[in-house]
């Protein structure tokens, strides 16, 4: 049995994994990896900063300086956080979080 | 000459003026290079021309924690030592690593890396990666590929060799070994005590016992002790024990300041662009296989007071690099205890949103069938990094009560990594990962959750054993002095990685060839 990608398989297994359950509690969509990094960008937003991302990033971006430029900055001189694990510049962390705000995450 | 002690029917004697007790990499190259000394030398080891298992089991100590490797099977006790299963890396040490720094307790040798350098050329001939050194910028050009570290002051690549056959030394040397007219091999013949004489501070008679126990005494101007990294400390600790300690163990540090290499896999690397890479993937140039790996630059290494790293690179598919895995590996291990493992909730979020990695796993372990299509897709590297050890005396090798069939104490080991490594392992990683990203190379993924697999159950090691008889400047804090004598001794000198001081971040047999082609050199001028 060959499966093409994560949908597929939640369609064969639905309802008969215990641990499908488990992740409906958790309220994972399984629609895509992205998304449970999404809210860990958030969690982990939230956990250091105050500010909402959003505002994080209007005023890291301002005066159309490069993005790639900030983020490498950042990363040199260790403005940085992880999220489960991977080191991300701050403004990463905010677009990340972002994004998952967009999402609906609350 | 090579005698197989086992043909010695009735006790002998054997004067000589270089006794070598130890035919492994320090033993071998020593011999060779004698080969000009105006004298007679004898090179003497308990092993065969090949393995039997009777001499190996001579081998067989006591570890703690049990999981670290018994010599009985991470060395190897026959002519060529355990050259006849090394994987064949060589790398120079570094500059640093001879220098005293303070945030690394007990650190710094009595020789600098300038005293050794002049033989490291030599070196790489014995281990069969001679010619064109060590410089990644001359082979990121030999090799045309890239080196992506070129620039940064904080991380560097170095680069490993090996030859394309694996060097086994008395395979290689054996031949001409023998037919060296100032040199005679005795094989099966087991080194148990030595009689040491307070008054001129010399070794003056060697006790051997060959395979059949007929005995052999040796009396020797010179005595080297070539055993090991393990057995040097061992029969020196049983020589000691008849000599209240007087043989170099004043300061008690024999079978002290015992390191390691272990090798941690601790971290995944996302790139931006993987063919920028290539440097970092295992090449044959030259009749030599070649391959770059990462490591900290000294500047980094002294601003932020850490230890080196030797980073190699492994492409990863995505199924290699599943959190979800990990974890559930991680909940098995735990609950295999009764226990629940420590960060649950995080254990629990990885296998739930890797599921279908954690499925793919279960297929393939029960089924031995592949489950997804996208689970071989290359997704990063992986890597097992090699980790350089703190010197620590509470990390030792002693007596056990336990004697082997010759009636010595078998060896016991005692090891940690301790906390302090541990810490500053993660902190030269997160050195790694914010260059990564200040030179948009990619994104490093620290794997700090699976913590208690990394230093548990999937810590490896390296067998590269090293420091229980270190170099130092007075016996307080090691065993020999900067031309390997024994502290105290008049005529007792000791070879091979027991005498590293610190241990670096690579493989030690580039080192021990070096360091005893430099021995070599020093009893010819000086004898």
């Amino acid at each position: 049995m060959r499966i093409a990608n994560r949908r597929g398989f939640l369609k064969q297994i639905i309802g008969s994994t215990a641990l499908v359950g488990l992740a409906c509690q958790l309220s994972l969509s399984f629609k895509d990896a992205i998304t449970s990094e999404l809210r860990g960008a958030l969690s982990v937003w939230r956990e250091n900063e105050t500010t909402p991302p959003y505002l994080y990033i209007d005023n890291a971006v301002a005066d159309g300086v490069n993005l790639k430029q900030i983020i490498q900055e950042e990363f040199l001189n260790s403005i940085v956080l992880e999220v489960n694990g991977l080191v991300l510049s701050k403004l990463e962390v905010a677009i990340l979080a972002a994004i998952a705000l967009e999402n609906g995450n609350t | 000459m090579l005698v197989n002690g086992n043909d010695i029917k009735s006790p002998s004697h054997e004067d000589c003026d270089i006794c070598i007790i130890g035919a492994g990499v320090a033993g071998i190259v020593l011999a060779n290079e004698l080969k000009d000394f105006d004298g007679k030398v004898l090179l003497i080891d308990g092993g065969d021309v090949n393995y039997s298992q009777e001499s190996q089991e001579l081998y067989e100590g006591e570890s703690r924690p049990k999981h670290f490797p018994n010599p009985l099977y991470s060395r190897l006790r026959f002519l060529g030592g355990s050259s006849n299963h090394w994987q064949n890396n060589t790398s120079p040490l570094q500059p640093i690593d001879f220098e005293v720094r303070s945030w690394i307790p007990n650190s710094g040798w009595p020789i600098s890396f300038q005293d050794i350098k002049p033989f490291y050329k030599q070196a790489e001939k014995y281990c069969g990666v001679d010619g064109d050194g060590y410089d990644s910028e001359y082979w990121s050009k030999a090799l045309k590929s890239e080196d992506v570290l070129k620039g940064s002051d904080i991380l560097e690549t170095q680069m490993a060799k090996s030859p394309l056959f694996p060097v086994r030394f008395y395979s290689v040397y054996g031949n001409a070994l023998s037919k060296q007219s100032n040199l005679k091999i005795i094989s099966n013949t087991n080194v148990v005590d030595v009689t040491y004489q307070d008054k001129s501070k010399k070794i003056e008679y060697i006790d051997c016992v060959t395979n059949n126990d007929i005995k052999v005494t040796i009396k020797p101007k010179i005595f080297i002790l070539a055993l090991g990294g393990l057995e040097n400390a061992r029969m020196l600790l049983s020589f000691n024990e008849k000599y209240d300690n007087k043989i170099g163990n004043q300061g008690d540090a024999v079978g002290r300041y015992f390191m390691e290499h272990p090798t941690i896999r601790g971290a995944h690397f996302f790139v931006d662009d993987p063919k920028r890479f290539s440097l970092y993937k295992y090449k044959v140039i030259k009749n030599k296989g070649v391959v770059g790996f990462h490591s900290l630059t000294e500047t980094s290494l002294k601003e932020k007071k850490s230890i080196n790293l030797r980073i190699p690179f492994i492409e990863a598919t995505d199924f290699e690099l599943s959190d979800g895995i990990s974890s559930s590996n991680i909940f098995k291990e735990s609950l295999s205890k009764w226990e629940l493992p420590e960060n649950i909730g995080s254990h629990l979020y990885n296998i739930v949103s890797d599921l279908d990695m954690v499925a793919e796993g279960i297929s393939r372990k029960q089924f031995n069938e592949e489950l997804f299509e996208h689970s071989n897709d290359v997704g990063g590297f992986s890597t097992v990094m090699m980790m350089e050890q703190t010197p620590d005396p509470r990390n030792r090798i002693t007596l056990a009560e336990s004697k082997d069939r010759l009636g010595i104490k078998k060896l016991k080991i005692d090891y940690r990594i301790t906390d302090d490594d541990k810490s500053r392992f993660w902190k030269s990683l997160n050195i790694v990962a914010l260059e990564y990203g200040a030179k948009a190379l990619g994104r490093v993924k620290l794997l700090k959750e699976r913590e208690s697999r990394l230093w548990g159950s999937q810590v490896g090691f390296s067998q590269h054993h090293m420091g229980t008889t270190r170099m130092s400047e007075n016996s307080d804090k090691g065993v020999v002095d900067k031309n390997h004598l024994v502290h105290g001794t008049n005529n007792f000198y000791i070879a091979g990685s027991s005498v590293f001081s610190t241990g670096g971040h690579v493989p030690p047999t580039l080192t021990i060839s070096a360091l005893s082609i430099r021995l070599a050199l020093y009893l010819k001028e000086k004898f």
